[in-house]
């Protein structure tokens, strides 16, 4: 039990949340459940995930902590808004979490040990891409080939929802995406900090939800055009 | 018309003057240029076109990709302030809701 107190210490994750009630309580429940803090970002959701979210609060008061956009800004700006709450509750590790279901609670700890042991400064989560459905695995591909190109960054995974930071990396990372261009931002500003980054291996899980959201061609398509416009941002 | 329309607004105090002597010169010139099209002709050789018509067209098409990106930087601007301001409400309402919880463990 101490050990496993050890290892939760100081680490909240931030979960944005957009109309995620069938998964959101699950997600938050599990977590919590093993000792880590919870921001969890409801962002301006139309269904009843404020709510779901609020009765897990119940069950784990001192460790899910919830906010709310009231009108919903995108996943860039959740994150933003999640990673800030944590820094005001003096988080030490920021780990980002989607709330779909898609990742392991096992890999939080895996994403986390480069931190803690000082090789890292920033830890991305990469998912094996010969899991993926073919358009996802499509999608992602040319995505890593434009953060290439644009940032001239070569990650495995460039837009894994899973990421962790320390408190210091965190505070430098100026986030000004607001949708799914968010992930590829955040490559950017790691490059732009010289921030010490380190990949991981994690394991994805694939359920009908998580086929639906996340990066596929057309979303693929709006970061390229964002990353674009963003190079002649004033 | 639109002398009229940017006349009241300034009447109203919603415009500024020289707001309004830049619409008077625009609506002037566009009637100028509407009723005497070769007016144009020396300022469209000047460019190396032909007719006066054809500068006035491509300065069209240049004003209005003018347009878009200052109104593409103006909303994008807009969409940041907006989302600040979603989440400053969010903090200050957790805070807030944290404080309150804070208090009722301490009860």
């Amino acid at each position: 039990m101490t050990n496993l107190k050890e290892d939760t210490e100081g680490v909240y994750l931030v979960i944005p949340a957009y109309n995620e009630e069938n998964t959101v309580s699950e997600v938050m429940e599990e977590v919590a459940s093993r000792g880590y803090h919870i921001i969890l970002v409801n962002d301006g959701s139309k269904d009843n995930t404020l709510k779901c979210a609020k009765e897990s609060q119940k069950k784990y008061p001192d460790k899910i902590f919830i906010a709310s956009h009231i009108v919903n800004r995108g996943l860039g700006a959740a994150l933003k808004t999640g990673l800030v709450i944590a820094e005001n509750h003096g988080a030490e590790y920021m780990v980002t979490f989607d709330s779909d279901g898609q990742h392991e609670v096992n890999d939080i700890a895996k994403v986390c040990k480069p931190l803690k042991e000082g090789k890292a400064e920033v830890v991305i989560g990469a998912r094996p891409f010969k899991d993926m459905p073919f358009t996802k695995s499509g999608a992602n591909k040319i995505m890593n080939l434009l953060t290439i190109i644009f940032y001239q960054v070569n990650v495995q995974d460039s837009q894994s929802g899973l990421r962790a930071f320390t408190r210091e990396a965190a505070s430098k990372i100026n986030i000004v995406s607001e949708g799914y261009g968010v992930s590829s931002e955040f490559i950017r500003e790691i490059k732009d900090n010289k921030l010490k980054l380190e990949e991981v291996e994690i394991t994805t899980i694939y359920t009908d939800d998580t086929q639906h959201k996340g990066t596929n061609m057309w979303v693929g398509f709006k970061i390229m055009c964002k990353m674009f416009l963003d190079l002649f941002r004033i | 018309m639109s002398c009229l329309f940017f006349a009241n607004r300034v009447r109203k105090n919603q415009s500024t003057i020289p707001t309004l002597i830049l619409w008077i010169l625009f609506c002037i010139a566009v009637l100028l240029i509407g009723f005497f099209p070769h007016l144009t002709d020396p300022i469209a050789n000047f460019f190396g076109l032909q007719r006066g018509l054809d500068f006035v067209v491509i300065l069209g098409f240049a004003f209005c990709i003018y347009v878009i990106f200052k109104l593409y930087v103006k909303v994008d601007n807009m969409n940041q302030d907006i989302s600040e301001l979603v989440r400053q409400i969010a903090i200050e309402r957790e805070k807030f809701e944290s404080l309150n919880k804070d208090n009722d463990i301490e009860e």
